[in-house]
């Protein structure tokens, strides 16, 4: 759904078509001018319908509202930053073939830009894509992750709408688990209530990645309820690279300096849910799960680790416990800095 | 098998003095045969315990530098039937262009030998059959490689008076390899004439190529195990074998040698002589000559132009190592031996053949004993796993019973088939160790680990990348007021955003905080493989402070820039600036690197006093493209002495 001079011209000539088929009155031939300019305008205009991710007709009335108009208004004062933002080019080969990986990555650019980029981000998300000409799928898609990313980690309600909508679109594996991880940044009651339907749906892995972004009690024991019923060791390895961001102890941290630290203790809870899940499970699978399980446990960063392990030594092997014990001496040892 | 009584206290004299080239080695023998008056050495011969001279002893000897001395004598007969780690003869795969014609020296199918350069004659091991002057007449030698996979892939030249060579055993052409049939010739014997064994006869071996190529039609590693395992033999004119004295039964001489393998270069690999990077970024070049003139003034500091190649991942797009066998004197002779990345940087719609990293090693990197070595089997294939950075070598270590006196071949996720099979298949630095470096957007295990020497029984301390240790620093300065010092001032991020950012930003970044911790179980679950493996420890391990940051599926990279990933060699180390906050005037993260690694602290640098610690402004060229200084570096110089890859029990 990307607008494009050729598309414009198409549809201005199917709407004269029409209009020719009609007896051509003076009111009718006014009407059909007046519909086709419209349409016309809402493919043509930039701030109308096309975004990189979705259309915006698919957003609410009046979110899509809203948003246009505030995205009008900005763009009027600040049209520079719309300009730095249409212009990144992490996602084009004359740029990223220089990476030492040459993959197309356009994240850390936007991201970079900081918060004023929020709204030229989401304009080219669900308004107004820049130029895809010539660009290969996986640039098209490095695009979308990367300004669905940079627009998750600002936090901001704005993006709601249009974060959802990108959710519940059809894209890439990708897209789509950066659009599950940007609703779970943002990490509303309905957006919680999103990512906890779509565990339900073939989306289960993304919304999955999703609740590991959304720093609530109540997605930690979502997850951990996950935990114990998965029948799978590749499942359990995504949920527990979910529960390690969900947990982490330095995110927590990082919270509680930006929003305060009564988040602190909700971190608390969340991280104990977190580890108390990951060692009663620990010995359901084995080889690389159980590293993926090691590396959240290590993310999560419980001081009470040993207490938590000697709760669940019943469940637990000799060389589990011993493995456990490792990550356990690990952080207090770093605890002591 | 020389006749027992042989050994006469001159000829010993004379063959001490035995030294490549081959010509002169033959000549030798021969004097030293017919100078045998009887005089005694003391040794258990028994036409030299008095009495009347028996006949003349039967001379059935076919010599190799078996006992490793860099000389061809009579003592190099011990054990030269079966090649180990205390005995046994080495020769090279000739895989430099000594002439400098643009072929390969071992697939040329000569010995480029003229009056102006005769360096190719030193590639090859001498060979020597030993002189019998008295020879029958009508008597023929027969020297025989057994085994065909050795003879299709080596080839046995004899000197000639004239100075030139002839092949007179093995192969010429592909002989089978890759599937290709063309074998100009293939020579499994060669027989000499009485004549030719009174006198002595030199012969020189080379390889044609290294053992663990996989060959495309079959992707399985070419199965030559490197051994050559030669027959020597003499019929008379009847068709009877001529037997001597201390082998009775057929009088047959056996040989067994064995290729050299190539041997990775490493961060204390000792003899580093030339460093590699391209010449884009000035700040960054001159950071490096700023080091050079303070600390290694005699290396050569090779900076490739833009029109030379058009790649800066120096360290990336080739993989320098040597291979080497034992001359005189305790010293080596080899080659440098690169080996291009599987795949180039082609603009749109080019034909990538001309962007292959191959051939820059083949236009700037084969020469006299310099060489280039294509491993991989498809232009083009692999990934990012494939370039260097992630193939690395753990210096020399013991662990409980297993030794690597060479180092050891590390490398993280992915890495082709063939690639993995060459590296096991040299035998001397493998088992690899591998790891999981699946997580970085680059993949690479230069991105966490490095290695510095250190004046401690180990010799090396392992270098690795620290969020934890980061943030704990970070958390202090923040502690005692700094909150507010902003990192990263003056540098911008790609499309010019400024990248200057304070502690307390960094520090109230969820995401930043999330990745780091992410960073650091992934970067604990590649040291404890590391640690296991090597048997590391806790005091063994320097940790270097830097964060990471994710991009979606992709991975992560590191936030600031990566200081575990410098040049290291001898007692020098180049870290890319980390452009830190300032504290008390100084550069936090640079004053914690020069304190903990440039003083006595950790017992760094050979004598223990730290190593020499520079910085180079890699933001730019390199840190805002996904790397650091050693992706954008390399080195190599030529084989080290002290590595006697033959003693290796592998």
């Amino acid at each position: 759904m990307i607008g494009r001079p050729d598309d414009q011209d198409k549809t201005m000539n199917t709407l004269k078509e029409m209009s020719k088929m009609i007896a051509p009155t003076n009111k009718t031939r006014g009407f059909f001018s007046a519909l086709a300019a419209a349409l016309v305008m809402s493919v043509a205009s930039p701030a109308a319908a096309d975004g990189v991710a979705i259309d915006a007709r698919v957003l609410p009335a009046q979110a899509r509202a809203s948003l246009l108009a505030q995205i009008t208004k900005y763009k009027a004062q600040n049209p520079a930053i719309f300009q730095q933002v249409r212009s990144v080019k992490g996602h084009r080969p004359e740029l990223y073939t220089k990476f030492r990986n040459p993959v197309p990555l356009v994240g850390r650019e936007l991201r970079h830009l900081g918060p004023d980029a929020l709204l030229p981000m989401l304009e080219a998300l669900a308004f107004d894509s820049p130029s895809v000409d010539g660009l290969k799928q996986n640039e098209i898609d490095a695009l979308r992750v990367g300004l669905i990313e940079a627009v998750g980690m600002l936090r901001d309600l704005r993006s709601e709408a249009v974060l959802e909508a990108v959710f519940a679109s059809d894209h890439s594996r990708w897209v789509n688990t950066a659009a599950a991880e940007a609703v779970g940044r943002l990490c509303t009651t309905r957006g919680l209530t999103r990512l906890s339907a779509a565990l339900d749906t073939k989306s289960r892995d993304h919304a999955i990645a999703g609740l590991g972004q959304c720093r609530q009690h109540k997605s930690a024991k979502l997850l951990a309820g996950l935990l114990d019923k998965t029948k799978t060791a590749s499942e359990a390895d995504t949920i527990a690279a979910a529960m390690g961001s969900l947990g982490s102890r330095w995110a927590w941290r990082a919270l509680a300096r930006r929003d305060g630290k009564t988040r602190l203790a909700e971190g608390e809870a969340v991280r104990t849910v977190i580890a108390e899940a990951l060692v009663r499970n620990y010995d359901r699978f084995s080889g690389e799960t159980r590293k993926r399980y090691r590396e959240a446990i290590s993310m999560v960063a419980i001081a009470g680790l040993r207490g938590i392990v000697v709760r669940h030594a019943s469940r637990l092997d000799t060389a589990s416990r011993a493995e456990l014990e490792v990550i356990a001496a690990r952080l207090e040892r770093r605890a002591k800095r | 098998m020389l006749g027992r009584g042989h050994r006469g206290a001159g000829l010993k004299k004379l063959m001490k003095k035995l030294r490549f080239p081959l010509a002169t080695v033959a000549t030798l023998v021969m004097v030293g045969a017919c100078s045998g008056d009887g005089t005694s050495d003391g040794g258990s011969g028994s036409e030299s315990s008095g009495g009347p001279p028996g006949p003349p002893p039967k001379v059935v000897d076919i010599l190799a530098d078996t006992n490793r001395d860099g000389y061809v004598t009579p003592d190099d007969n011990a054990g030269e039937e079966q090649w180990g780690p205390a005995q046994g003869a080495a020769f090279l795969a000739n895989l430099d262009d000594d002439n400098g014609d643009g072929i390969v020296d071992g697939e040329d199918g000569v010995v480029n030998v003229t009056p102006d350069n005769d360096a190719d004659r030193y590639d090859l091991a001498p060979l020597v059959i030993n002189a019998w002057p008295e020879a029958p007449d009508g008597a023929v030698a027969w020297l025989t490689i057994t085994d065909e996979l050795a003879a299709r892939n080596v080839r046995i030249f004899k000197s000639l008076a004239d100075g030139s060579y002839q092949l007179v055993a093995g192969s010429d052409g592909p002989c089978g390899f890759g599937g290709d049939e063309n074998c100009a010739q293939l020579l499994y014997a060669a027989s000499f004439t009485a004549e030719e064994v009174r006198q002595g006869v030199s012969l020189g071996v080379e390889a044609k190529r290294l053992v663990g190529m996989t060959e495309p039609h079959t992707n399985q590693p070419y199965p030559w195990n490197g051994m050559l395992t030669v027959k020597f033999e003499m019929f008379a004119s009847d068709g009877t074998p001529i037997v001597t004295d201390d082998n009775p039964t057929d009088g047959v001489d056996w040989l067994q040698m064995r290729v050299a393998p190539w041997i990775l270069f490493g961060n204390l690999t000792t003899t580093t002589d030339t460093v590699f990077s391209s010449n884009y970024y000035q700040e960054f070049v001159s950071g490096i000559d700023q080091a050079f003139a303070a600390s290694a003034p005699n290396v050569f500091y090779r900076k490739i132009q833009s029109n030379e190649w058009q790649d800066q991942w120096t360290e990336d797009f080739f993989q320098t190592g040597y291979a080497s066998v034992p001359w005189a004197d305790g010293l080596v002779h080899g080659m440098r031996i690169a080996i291009p990345r599987p795949w180039g940087r082609p603009p749109n719609n080019a034909d990538s053949y001309n962007y292959m990293p191959m051939r820059f090693l083949e236009q700037y990197h084969r020469h006299q004993d310099s060489a280039a070595l294509q491993v991989y089997l498809k232009d083009q294939s692999g990934d990012s796993f494939d370039s260097y950075g992630n193939h690395d070598l753990i210096p020399a270590h013991t662990n409980g019973d297993k030794n690597f006196p060479y180092g050891r071949i590390i490398y993280g996720s992915g890495v082709l088939p063939e690639t993995k099979a060459f590296y096991e298949a040299q035998r001397v630095q493998a088992p690899a160790v591998t790891v999981d470096t699946s997580w970085l957007i680059v993949g690479h295990v230069d991105e966490a680990f490095s290695y510095v020497p250190a004046n401690t029984e180990r010799g090396w301390k392992l270098f690795v990348g620290s969020p934890d240790l980061a943030i704990s620093m970070l958390e202090k300065w923040k502690a005692d007021g700094n909150g507010a010092q902003q990192m990263f001032v003056g540098k911008n991020w790609q499309g010019g955003k400024s990248a200057a950012i304070s502690i307390d930003e960094v520090l109230a970044d969820p995401d930043l905080m999330s990745w780091a911790a992410e960073g650091q179980a992934k970067i604990d679950t590649m040291l404890a493989i590391v640690k296991a493996e090597v048997g590391l420890a806790d005091d063994e391990i320097i940790e270097i402070p830097y964060l990471f940051e994710k991009e979606g599926n992709y991975g992560m990279v590191a936030y600031n820039p990566g200081t575990s990933n410098a040049m290291v060699f001898d007692n020098l180390i180049i870290h890319p600036d980390p452009f830190g906050p300032s504290i008390n005037g100084q550069d936090g993260f640079k004053k914690d690197l020069i304190d903990r690694l440039g003083s006595p602290a950790n017992n760094l640098g050979k004598d223990g006093q730290g190593l020499q610690v520079h910085f180079t402004d890699d933001w730019r060229g390199y840190h805002i493209l996904l790397g650091e200084v050693h992706c954008g570096s390399n080195q190599e110089g030529p084989p080290q002495a002290d590595i006697k890859w033959w003693e290796a029990a592998k």
